[in-house]
């Protein structure tokens, strides 16, 4: 065990040190800020890693939903968008979502980095650019397409696919000596899955990263157009604040990988300047709807690798910036997370409950972003100055949306299903794919409805080369701010169309290495010549 | 006299015309029996909140067959943990929530229950749960949606639900923890 007293402080019990200088303070401890800490940290950087959640490690992590929901998640894994209608599921721990994701790894679609590249400007990303890059992180943890066969609920989407000719593949998983549990979402039991938990943070520690939990990064110390440095208030064991600005932080870079809603917020709680109005805008989500099928074998889509098999047929099916494109995937089911999306009562929901194991579920996310009409949706703060996500649902969103339910409940159908049941407040089990058909053309078009969801925020801090159209440039470097950097999902100006740690990866060892390099840090071998 | 004392003497006055119930069989009728007791240090859910969860459970649940009797107390333990890791709008909204349904206005108005929800029958508490599901007000669905969230995911976090829907709980793991 790597975290100890020397290294990790924890704001709920330790007395906060009132002053602290580095070189460099990451706020947020996943996919972006693990890379980084390790990068800068490697370098000889002196780095100060702050994170808002809980440090929890494997013999924390008991597979189960009740505890992990409350000690893993933002907002026990039912925050929501400001009007109710889209629940977020988002990691807040040491590791981030990167300590509950479900470990699908893709390297980001050429079609997104081109047009970046054509209506953002952004520079140095193209697949070309990248692909070193690709390559060091997928060696790094140990990315590659998993071997084992999918279980029976993965299964059934290649055996629907397979049946309707549509294409589909195997998933890259990021994982070492994976025992093939089904619990990723609640953090990995074995320390198989290679989460910055267990990879970049333990050698930043190493080399010299202290780690500070349950802080909270309140608001950046501007003095002019320069960032000093941060303060940081304190949280309890329930995540509260405990008070307020206990402890300033002043760095040479300050770099935020809050995360999409919360590097945004730092930001706006500290009026940060936005002379063009784009700070928290263009957030992404990967809208996600989903059905669930009956199958005649039980299915027990708890166990297993929760992610095997994927279907990309209408991700790009009217061109990059047409009719919203999806991908299929499916998720993994546990009783609280189930028993919560079947939102029904008595009878209708325990009969609804009494064919669990034998259910199968197909997810679709939306690639949102790309079409004219598809916005995104905007960070704000609340009366506390906590954020919340304002997103709206565009008509062209809910044509895609309707799209995707036809295109899986159709192959749920060709993969055998009994009878499928869309997700929707008005929708019933149908038996026959005419039936379901019929349903989903008229099902309607509200929010509080139609049950949608994301495991994917992107956006908010949009890099590009205008500073009318983005928040950074493509070094990730604020546009008014010195000293300034975000390297997190919310660079993104669009979503990418595939689960986003890979992507987040990547971007975050080239931005931090050119980091490494400007603070004259000895950048090692490895990273030096990519 | 508060707000909500004054709204619950109108209820009172209008029932006492339209019932014939004397006001004393009202007042009477109106008391609670307490919720029941544990040594749990409850941050957000009253005895108010708590009786009325103790109420909502079993129309919830239906007629699952759970192993062993679903423990109102502890699914009031798990929905105050809950509650008490949300952010404070989240909570303030769930407080306004749990005041509307424990005032005899709301009771009578949003959920048609007229004495108390102790004395409501599973029928009349299913039915009012029907109507906020279906409601043309966002309000209602967003509150039903909120109620449904909170105690059935509770209830199936417990271990002794799991056999009723086919799922044998996590693997067991021998001296794998690194």
């Amino acid at each position: 065990m790597i975290y100890n007293a020397q290294n990790t402080k924890n704001y709920a019990k330790d007395e906060p040190q009132k002053e602290i200088h580095c070189d460099v303070v990451i706020i947020g401890s996943g996919a972006g800020g693990g890379i980084t800490a390790e990068v800068l940290a490697r370098s000889g950087l002196r780095v100060i890693i702050v994170e808002e959640g809980p440090l929890r490690t494997s013999k924390d992590f008991k597979m189960q939903e009740k505890q992990a929901y409350a000690d893993l998640y933002h907002e026990v894994a039912g925050r929501q968008t400001l009007d109710k209608g889209i629940q977020i599921l988002q990691g807040r721990n040491v590791g981030g979502s990167t300590t509950v994701n479900w470990t699908s790894s893709f390297r980001t679609p050429k079609q997104t980095l081109d047009y970046w590249q054509e209506q953002f400007s952004i520079k140095g990303l193209s697949q070309e650019d990248l692909s070193p890059w690709f390559s060091w992180v997928e060696k790094r943890l140990n990315i590659s397409a998993w071997q084992v066969p999918p279980n029976k609920n993965n299964q059934a989407l290649a055996d629907g696919a397979k049946k309707l000719k549509w294409s589909f593949g195997v998933i890259s998983r990021n994982v070492n000596g994976c025992a093939n549990l089904g619990y990723c979402g609640m953090g990995c039991p074995i320390n198989a899955k290679q989460s910055m938990l267990v990879t970049t943070i333990p050698t930043a520690i190493k080399d010299g990263a202290n780690l500070i939990t349950r802080a909270r990064a309140e608001s950046l110390i501007l003095k002019e157009k320069k960032v000093e440095g941060v303060w940081l208030s304190s949280m309890n064991e329930k995540g509260q604040i405990k008070q307020k600005n206990v402890t300033k932080i002043i760095a040479r870079k300050v770099v935020l990988s809050a995360g999409a809603i919360g590097s945004p917020s730092i930001m706006l709680r500290s009026n940060a300047p936005d002379p063009f109005n784009t700070l928290g805008k263009r957030t992404f989500l990967h809208p996600v709807t989903a059905s669930i099928a009956k199958m005649e074998d039980k299915v027990d889509a708890f166990y297993g690798a929760p992610q095997s098999t994927y279907s990309d047929e209408f991700l790009w099916r009217d061109g990059v910036s047409g009719e919203l494109g999806y991908k299929m995937e499916v998720p993994p089911m546990h009783p609280v997370i189930s028993s919560t999306l079947l939102i029904n009562h008595g009878k209708r929901h325990a009969e609804l409950m009494k064919d669990f194991a034998f259910y199968q579920a197909n997810l679709a996310l939306l690639r949102d972003g790309f079409h004219q009409d598809s916005i995104g949706g905007q960070v704000l703060l609340d009366n506390n100055g906590y954020p919340q996500l304002d997103y709206q649902i565009s008509e062209t969103l809910w044509r895609g949306m309707r799209s995707a339910l036809l295109s899986m409940t159709e192959l749920q159908f060709a993969a055998g299903a009994k009878s499928v049941l869309p997700l929707h407040m008005d929708a019933t089990f149908n038996s026959t794919w005419a039936e379901t058909k019929s349903q989903i053309e008229n099902l309607s078009t509200k929010k509080l409805r139609w049950q949608t969801m994301s495991a994917h925020v992107m956006g908010g801090c949009g890099m590009g080369s205008d500073e009318k159209n983005s928040v950074v440039n493509s070094s990730g470097k604020h546009h008014q701010l010195d000293n300034l950097l975000v390297i997190d999902g919310s660079l993104f100006p669009t979503s990418l169309g595939v689960n986003p740690q890979l992507t987040i990866y990547s971007i975050a060892v080239k931005l931090a290495s050119h980091l490494a390099v400007e603070m004259n840090g000895q950048l090692p071998e490895d990273l030096i010549n990519l | 006299m508060n707000r909500r004392k004054f709204i619950r003497n109108m209820i009172s006055a209008s029932v006492l015309s339209l019932g014939g119930i004397s006001a004393y069989q009202y007042y009477q009728q109106t008391l609670l029996a307490p919720a029941q007791k544990d040594d749990f240090d409850y941050q957000f859910l009253n005895e108010q909140d708590r009786i009325l969860i103790e109420v909502l459970i079993p129309v919830f649940i239906a007629d699952m067959p759970f192993q062993k009797p679903i423990q109102s107390t502890l699914i009031a333990n798990n929905i105050d943990l809950a509650i008490s890791l949300l952010p404070e709008r989240t909570q303030e909204e769930l407080r306004e929530l749990f005041n509307l349904l424990g005032s005899a206005f709301g009771r009578l108005v949003f959920a048609n229950v007229w004495l108390n929800w102790q004395s409501a029958s599973s029928q009349t508490i299913d039915e009012f749960l029907a109507d906020w599901r279906e409601s043309s007000f966002d309000l209602l669905q967003v509150a039903y949606k909120g109620l449904h969230k909170i105690i059935i995911g509770s209830i199936y976090s417990e271990e002794n639900t799991w056999s009723a829907i086919g799922y044998s709980g996590p693997p067991l793991l021998s001296g794998t923890e690194l």
